[in-house]
């Protein structure tokens, strides 16, 4: 794509982190959780130990 | 993270520890957007501070007692590995005493000001830091720029600051992208 992405891709992303900026904390941490297990499920099997939290 | 905060609570009110206040990237969490972490820091505040020797070991008891096992540097509550750290600089003692009392669902914690998290962000300077200090300059609504220059000069950072803005674009890329998107719409 010349030029990069158009604006309205960055005002997407932007609009999309002002959303979970506003989101409550123990809504944040439990986005945090599922991004842990989603790394638990990627690297499995690479010997590095990751933690899953507990909400 | 619910266990931790009611264990936190419940070590204040036996008077094992003065305070608490979360800190590093789960406290920049509660302001910004959820980001990948491992651990939880936690700066606790001891009534025998300022004596030369710190003891820690009644509260690693209480913990113990609580099924809280240590492993590596933490300390494992409910799966979740915490770092209990105590305020190792005048900056962060400064960040722990004036902590905002914020809401986890219905439990009350206490976690570090926005402002102090970037400042001690600064005076630590990894790579990490720089990143996320880049990312919270494109929000400036989220933080008090006044409070956050006050505690940059209170706490003598403002050379390493300096440094550091050669390096990352803070913070006003995102006003600056505000600006030329009106411009073009007009």
């Amino acid at each position: 794509m010349e030029g990069g992405p158009p604006e309205s891709f960055f005002e997407g992303k932007r609009a999309i982190k002002e959303f979970l900026i506003s989101l409550p904390f123990d809504e944040k941490i439990r986005r945090v959780i599922e991004m842990q297990r989603m790394e638990k499920l990627l690297k499995k099997d690479k010997g590095k130990e990751i933690f899953v939290w507990k909400l | 993270m619910n266990d931790l905060i009611v264990l936190l609570n419940e070590m204040k009110a036996r008077g094992l520890i003065g305070d608490y206040a979360i800190g590093g990237a789960t406290g920049l969490i509660y302001y910004f957007e959820p980001i990948q972490t491992q651990d939880i820091d936690v700066f606790i505040v001891l009534e025998s501070q300022g004596q030369p020797l710190v003891n820690l070991s009644p509260i690693y008891s209480f913990l113990a007692e609580r099924g809280c096992e240590p492993k590596q540097e933490y300390v494992l509550v409910s799966g979740v590995p915490v770092q209990f750290l105590v305020p190792y600089n005048a900056l962060v003692q400064d960040a722990v005493a004036t902590a905002t009392s914020v809401k986890f669902g219905a439990t009350d914690c206490r976690v570090l000001s926005l402002e102090h998290l970037m400042t001690i962000m600064i005076q630590t300077g990894r790579t990490k830091d720089k990143a996320r200090l880049e990312d919270l300059g494109n929000h400036p609504t989220l933080f008090d720029k006044s409070k956050f220059q006050n505690l940059i000069q209170r706490f003598n950072l403002e050379e390493k600051w300096q440094k550091m803005r050669q390096q990352i674009d803070f913070p006003w890329r995102g006003a600056r992208r505000r600006v030329s998107l009106k411009v073009r719409e007009q």
